[in-house]
């Protein structure tokens, strides 16, 4: 048995040796600055959940008993690009090679509420995303693809409602019921305002306009997740493993809270939230950060908000790659970077995943490379074996010591913000983004000073280098797209659209639920730019705190 | 195009800025004491939500006046670089051809303001602007050198930053002719009001300060605050005060030059004393200072 | 001497300001006064924060790919505004392929994903000197 003195002994031989050869550093840490033991042993063990089991609360393990022995996770690749035609053939495509979910990206002028037309969407139509305009674009885009038998993830999150709203009429005109309906929108309203940039309306009304999806899906569209509490992108803005998942938390506190203000029960909104992930680069950190969330947020929900079903306690997760990690500079290195993060993500007991492909340094990925991105999550799944046990590196010293430090840490932070005063307080005061830009600039220095190296970028680099082919979006995509929207103004029933875009004014100001009068706007043809536009006169913009 | 102006304006602003003798010398010769113009002077700690105040006051202003902003941020001690980052919450405002805004940096000064600002306000003041907005940062009793300058000067607090009892303390508040509670909807503006309105009844030859609250991100409190603005301008007429105000920035911009010229002078003087003393073989300066000391004394006389 | 101005910008809908941030302050510590305009600027605001600000550079930032739009309209602007002598460099996911006609269109240098800060600063700190010259 190992004791602390044969550990001490074996320490002194260890600085013999240390003495003679120096080691690579001088601090061996993880990104969120976590020391890293030379080794850990059965001394390092937590005491706590050492019988824990998948499936059992605090869900450490897993959120299922059997995990991807009893299904794989959904390989659920994001994409999205130029119009819906080019989108709608892209799914196919997909589905085609092997795909199990859809994941719809947006351009940016749909992700802010903008029609193709605006004079700020110039340049922008279709570059990171399809662009919608209407329901018109919504029906070309699900065109021939059965909605009852995918599920289907939407990244939009300010005008989240329109757009779920256009998909539930798209089901609607294919004779599907909305209780078959599966998927996830994200709606994630208060990581925008820190990490992502594609916010509209305040704080206020924003959460309030969740609370409409969540009250509404409850009821009409019961298999729907109304929302997808992102930490990825908070990580992508540069914080840290323990950021990620404190600042994630408290958003998701600040939705629950606010839920549970405009009275819904919180066991009947609780098990449709989901969460959104990084998969970073250091494995083990990533393995162990994942585990110790759903530990935090089992107990979150027991504890805090007194949740009694097993399903509100599950942190159910989506994961994509860090695509911050991706290097321009000998792209295909990126395919082994994804493989390795894929893994975190696997070991870690993700739900969902995407995997980026090797040139989104450069543009959106072609169609070579997103294959090659999709078979390394066949590869993962069918050849490694990573799938055949439920959470393999559990009881491993290294991963439940760093599980422990994760937790405690993000504990810590998340006192810290309830001191402030909560998630919405803590972003008016700027706290988060400068917690999140203090990281990011740090990261930046240890790039420079090749603390930490990047393979191909600040070592092991080559001097000439061919870009390899890139997908372009065509310019006239935007062309295109605002003839589209000037026919459909010409054909539809004006004085119908008129009416409705009224009805959903007066639901904003007197504060009721806006879903039922945004459908009636979509089914009439209403458009993107016209519906947000009542609801940005009615709300007002939020008017960013920038620090740098 | 109206952009003619701007360009000259704002080279002509770097040039004052960095000590430029020609452009300095052009600004000597512009007036300060123009009537039709007021300069309004905002501070208060960080964190008060100034600047969203601020792009509030400009754009109610704008409508019907030409205004300038000078939005001053502090300096980084170590490498003299900046991050100016004011304007974010105006740039809105930049497309209307009535708005001028120029962001500085404090160049290193205590006080919140550089010490060229003086003259930076009579080239300013020259292109007929009917509002001048000079926004800092300002905490405590160093950081009031805006009240020397700016005809009313408003101090923003916010509830809850710890500010009751500091503001007291510090003395910014003897030198607001205006008070504002930014952030009024936050819990706290009670004990903060009464924490205020102790300094505020001191009545300064007639004008008692007001109380303003405001919720400058909702656009609360705005036109009761430009009432609050425009009484103080009255006033200032009619007690005869406004000269009084412009001599003041004048005498500041004065102290100042003087400053910064003999700085220079100064900063070239030991350096030619060190050079010439530091490689002196019989002398070491760590151990005996005495005869360096004697040739500053003789340099700069008696203390 | 007198501080180097740069605006750092980001034209079009783009969100992600991690790098333009980090730029930012990487300049700040070279000594420089860096002015950040904040998301969602029209290249007229652009040009216009520039001119009053009588900054020496501007750097702007897209990763949405609208860079091929929106650059080549801020050194239009600038040109038509009598301003044509503030240079004007870039940053973010470009391809290298669009280098060439940014370049002709007046953006002086792209720099691409994995650039060091110091190959910035430098380049800043080189190209305002030679503009004063």
């Amino acid at each position: 048995m190992l004791d602390k003195q044969k550990l001490d002994l074996w320490q002194k031989e260890l600085d013999k040796t240390k003495a003679r050869f120096p080691e690579r550093k001088d601090k061996f840490e993880t990104g969120s600055g976590i020391p890293l033991q030379t080794v850990y042993t059965a001394l390092d063990k937590p005491e706590a959940d050492e019988f824990s089991l998948p499936g059992e609360f605090p869900y450490i393990r897993g959120v299922q008993r059997n995990m991807y022995r009893g299904r794989l996770w959904t390989m659920r690749q994001y994409a999205g690009f130029a119009s819906a035609q080019e989108s709608n053939a892209r799914y196919k495509y997909l589905l085609s090679q092997g795909q199990t979910g859809l994941s719809v990206a947006f351009d940016l002028p749909t992700q802010i509420g903008l029609d193709s037309d605006h004079s700020l969407s110039a340049g922008e139509v279709g570059k990171v995303g399809v662009a919608i305009d209407s329901l018109a674009d919504m029906e070309v885009l699900f065109s021939d693809i059965p909605l009852d038998k995918v599920s289907t993830s939407m990244t939009i999150n300010a005008p989240a409602i329109v757009l779920l709203a256009m998909y539930l009429v798209v089901a609607e005109k294919q004779g599907v019921d909305w209780t078959k309906l599966k998927g996830t929108i994200q709606n994630d309203i208060l990581k925008e305002y820190v990490a992502r940039g594609t916010y509209i309306f305040p704080p206020e009304p924003s959460l309030n306009i969740i609370t409409d999806i969540f009250a509404f899906c409850a009821e009409k569209v019961p298999n729907w997740n109304t929302i997808s509490i992102s930490g990825y992108h908070i990580r992508e803005a540069g914080a840290t493993a323990v950021q990620e998942v404190a600042f994630t938390l408290a958003n998701a506190i600040c939705y629950v809270e606010t839920a549970i203000a405009a009275g819904l029960q919180v066991d009947d909104f609780a098990p449709r939230l989901s969460f959104f992930f990084n998969a970073h680069s250091n494995l083990f950190e990533e393995i162990a950060k994942f585990r110790a969330a759903r530990k935090l947020w089992a107990e979150i929900m027991r504890q805090r908000f007194g949740a009694k079903t097993p399903k509100s306690l599950l942190l159910r997760f989506h994961t994509q790659t860090a695509g911050s990690t991706l290097t321009a500079q000998q792209p295909d290195n990126n395919v082994v970077r994804v493989t390795l993060q894929a893994l975190a993500a696997v070991l870690g007991g993700t739900q969902s995943l995407h995997t980026n492909s090797r040139d989104e340094a450069l543009a959106l990925p072609s169609e070579d490379s997103v294959r090659i991105a999709l078979r390394t999550q066949q590869i993962i799944a069918h050849e490694t074996g990573a799938a055949d046990v439920v959470d393999p590196l559990g009881g491993s010293y290294y991963i439940e010591k760093l599980t422990a430090e994760i937790e405690d840490r993000v504990k810590e932070m998340l006192a810290k913000i309830d001191e402030l005063g909560g998630a919405v307080a803590a972003i008016n005061s700027g706290f988060i983004q400068r917690q999140i830009q203090d990281s990011a600039y740090k990261c930046q220095l240890e790039v420079e000073n090749k603390r930490q190296i990047i393979v191909g970028v600040n070592q092991f680099t080559m001097d000439e280098e061919t870009q390899p082919e890139l997908l372009r979006v065509d310019p006239a995509v935007g062309i295109e797209q605002q003839q589209r929207l000037a026919e459909l103004k010409d054909k539809r029933k004006q004085g119908a659209v008129e009416k409705a875009l009224a009805a959903i004014r007066q639901a904003a100001e007197n504060n009721d639920n806006l879903f039922p009068p945004v459908l009636d706007a979509v089914r009439v043809y209403a458009s993107l730019g016209e519906i947000c536009g009542v609801l940005r006169e009615v709300y007002g913009e939020y008017q960013a705190k920038d620090l740098v | 195009m109206s952009s003619c102006w701007q360009r000259q304006l704002a080279q002509t602003i770097s040039k004052i800025e960095n000590m430029d003798p020609q452009a300095l010398a052009e600004a000597a010769s512009l007036f300060l004491d123009n009537p039709s113009v007021q300069i309004i002077g905002i501070t208060g700690p960080p964190g008060g939500g100034k600047s969203t105040l601020c792009s509030q006051l400009i754009q109610a202003l704008a409508a019907e006046h030409k205004v300038a902003a000078l939005l001053v941020d502090p300096s980084s001690p170590y490498s003299g670089g900046a991050i100016l980052g004011d304007r974010i919450r105006m740039q809105a405002l930049v497309s209307n051809p009535n708005v001028y805004i120029r962001s500085l940096s404090n160049r290193g000064n205590t006080g919140g303001v550089g010490s060229s600002v003086v003259s930076i306000l009579r080239a300013v003041i020259s292109r007929g602007f009917d509002y001048i907005i000079i926004e800092t940062v300002g905490a405590g009793q160093s950081e009031v050198k805006i009240a020397s300058i700016a005809d009313t000067t408003l101090v923003v607090s916010v509830p809850n930053l710890g500010d009751d009892i500091q503001a007291v303390k510090s003395g910014i508040l003897e030198i607001a002719d205006i008070f504002v509670i930014n952030k009024a909807d936050l819990p706290g503006v009670d004990s903060l009001y009464i924490a205020l309105r102790e300094s505020a009844q001191k009545q300064v030859d007639g004008w008692t300060a007001p109380l303003c609250q405001t919720v400058a991100t909702q656009g609360i409190g705005i036109a009761e605050l430009l009432t609050e603005i425009d009484k103080h301008w009255q006033w200032l007429q009619q007690a005869g005060r406004l000269l009084e105000k412009r001599k003041l920035a004048a005498k500041f911009e004065v102290l100042e030059l003087s400053r910064v010229l003999l700085q220079k002078h100064l900063d070239r003087v030991p350096a030619d004393v060190l050079a010439r003393n530091l490689n002196r073989k019989d002398i070491n300066l760590l151990q005996k200072l005495d005869e360096v000391y004697a040739e500053l004394l003789n340099l700069f006389g008696e203390v | 001497m007198a501080p180097i101005r740069v605006l750092m910008a980001k034209p079009g809908l783009d969100g992600h300001d991690r790098g333009a941030k980090v730029v930012a302050r990487a300049l700040r510590d070279a000594g420089m006064e860096v002015i950040y305009t904040g998301l969602r600027q029209s290249p007229e605001q652009i040009v216009q924060a520039a001119i009053q600000e009588d900054v020496d550079i501007i750097g702007l930032s897209c990763l949405s790919g609208a860079h091929n739009s929106l650059f080549p309209k801020v050194v239009e602007l600038l040109k038509e505004r009598g301003a044509g002598e503030i240079a004007v460099f870039g940053g973010g996911v470009i391809p290298e392929a669009d280098i060439p006609d940014l370049q002709v269109a007046g953006i002086e240098v792209v720099f691409t994903p994995g650039t060091s800060l110091e190959k910035i600063v430098t380049f800043v700190r080189e190209r305002v000197k030679k503009g004063n010259e």
